[in-house]
């Protein structure tokens, strides 16, 4: 009986440990892919950052970041994808992804798709729209993190 | 029966070894607070994860705000900001706490940019207590912030970075931790002080170019609101917070040379909009009333 209840014990640690295989039990180091970006950052000033964890699913899709920009100042936009295990597809335009006849201001395609950080300026006050174009793959696996930072000056 | 005692104990081995293997591999990473265990969409509200299309916002740091102020000519006023001894009385909830964090780390902003080394210890000893309430002190331990904070308190222009540092650390914290909820309150309060600031400044005759950027800044009233509106199950005081400052973009909207610029138009320019003396008026009382909300605890 003793070891009966250990074995269903047991079960129930399998089911647990299962669970914790696949995508949840991948990780991102933050702090390096900070560091990373601070540096690539300089000389301009830390403004705002985002960290994206993606999953890809079984089809193609975009999120979309709206990056509200202010008179006077000049700012630089970096992109660390050290983390990512394979690439997407990262563009900025000046309208969002809904209007008609958005201008494409930068893309990760024509920077160089081989490439893990990508640094861009820009110096106009307007909202900028962030697109990123993760590939299809398999439904829910976890393909690591992007890190955006936003510097102004 | 031997083959159920063979079973059950070769059950008893694998559950051994498995809880032997999960708990090694647990114990690894649990206490690395860099490592991100998540897969969710930082960025997006929770309820859209698998529509895939919808649309998340980055929000100034406070700093940066302070920065566009100054730069417009804002000048230093001492005790404009919100009493740093309030701190303490601060504890009616993450809503509460994390609003007068943003509210502290915008005075903090405003002090350190006009280099007033003792008021700007006084809103770090705030903006401390206050991210300690949240469960964010750790943000004054990395790099030894708080340190180097003391050390350049008496260098120009050196304590900009230092903010920043403490703003980025916190910003990726909350990230990590998926407590955005947290980072668009913080947003909110140091938004709402920051225009209060520029708004005083501006009543006290020495910010005329002021008047343009507080306009400005309306034009991330919304972003504040959809953030805010987001993550409204995640506390119920949140729409409180969304209603307050969606009754000040509402007061702006309704001047008539906003209408008049922003009528059927997708994309506005907001440094090109001008309104009336009265309504700046309106306007400054407006975030005096929803700021004077917010310290009130």
């Amino acid at each position: 009986m003793k070891k009966l209840l250990t074995g269903i014990l047991g079960l129930c640690c399998l089911a647990i440990f299962a669970s914790f295989e696949g995508p949840d039990s991948e990780t991102c180091d933050t702090n390096a892919l900070k560091d990373k970006a601070r540096k690539a950052m300089e000389p301009f000033k830390f403004d705002a950052a985002k960290l994206m964890k993606i999953s890809t699913r079984g089809q193609e899709y975009k999120k979309e970041i709206e990056v509200p920009l202010f008179s006077g100042e000049s700012y630089r936009f970096v992109f660390n994808a050290e983390a990512l295990k394979s690439a997407i597809g990262i563009e900025i335009f000046n309208k969002d992804k809904d209007s008609k006849n958005r201008k494409l201001l930068f893309s990760s395609k024509e920077a160089g798709a081989d490439k893990k950080e990508f640094v861009w300026n820009y110096d106009k006050s307007t909202k900028v729209y962030v697109d990123y174009t993760i590939p299809a793959g398999e439904n829910g696996a976890f393909n690591g993190c992007l890190l955006f930072m936003l510097g102004y000056k | 029966m031997h083959l159920n005692k063979a079973a059950s104990a070769l059950y008893g081995s694998l559950a051994t070894a498995a809880c032997i293997f999960l708990f090694s591999c647990g114990s690894g990473k649990k206490d690395d607070q860099k490592e991100v265990t998540s897969t969710k969409d930082t960025t997006a509200p929770a309820a859209a994860e698998h529509k895939g299309d919808q649309t998340s916002y980055t929000l100034p740091s406070p700093i940066q705000i302070a920065s566009i102020f100054k730069k417009a000519g804002l000048t230093y006023y001492p005790n404009i900001g919100n009493a740093a001894e309030n701190a303490s009385k601060y504890n009616a909830g993450k809503v509460n706490e994390s609003l007068n964090l943003g509210v502290y780390s915008a005075d903090l902003s405003y002090c350190a940019l006009n280099k007033q080394a003792q008021d700007a210890r006084n809103y770090l000893k705030a903006s401390r207590q206050m991210a300690e309430m949240l469960g964010l002190g750790k943000v004054f331990e990395t790099d030894n912030l708080a340190s180097r904070f003391d050390a350049n308190l008496s260098v120009d222009d050196s304590l900009g970075p230092i903010i920043a540092d403490m703003e980025m650390q916190t910003d990726l914290i909350l990230q990590e931790r998926e407590q955005e909820y947290i980072s668009a309150t913080v947003f909110a309060g140091a938004w709402v002080e920051s225009m209060y600031i520029g708004g005083k400044v501006f009543e006290k005759g020495k910010g005329k170019n002021v008047s343009a950027h507080l306009i400005e800044q309306m034009a991330i009233a919304n972003n504040i609101i959809k953030a805010l509106k987001a993550n409204e199950s995640k506390d119920p005081a949140i729409s409180g917070v969304a209603s307050d400052i969606a009754s000040i973009r509402d007061l702006f909207e309704n001047f008539a040379g906003v209408k008049a610029l922003t009528q059927d138009r997708d994309e506005v320019d907001f440094s090109k909009i001008a309104i009336t003396d009265a309504e700046m008026a309106g306007f400054i009382k407006k975030i005096d009333e929803i700021r004077a909300k917010i310290v009130k605890g």
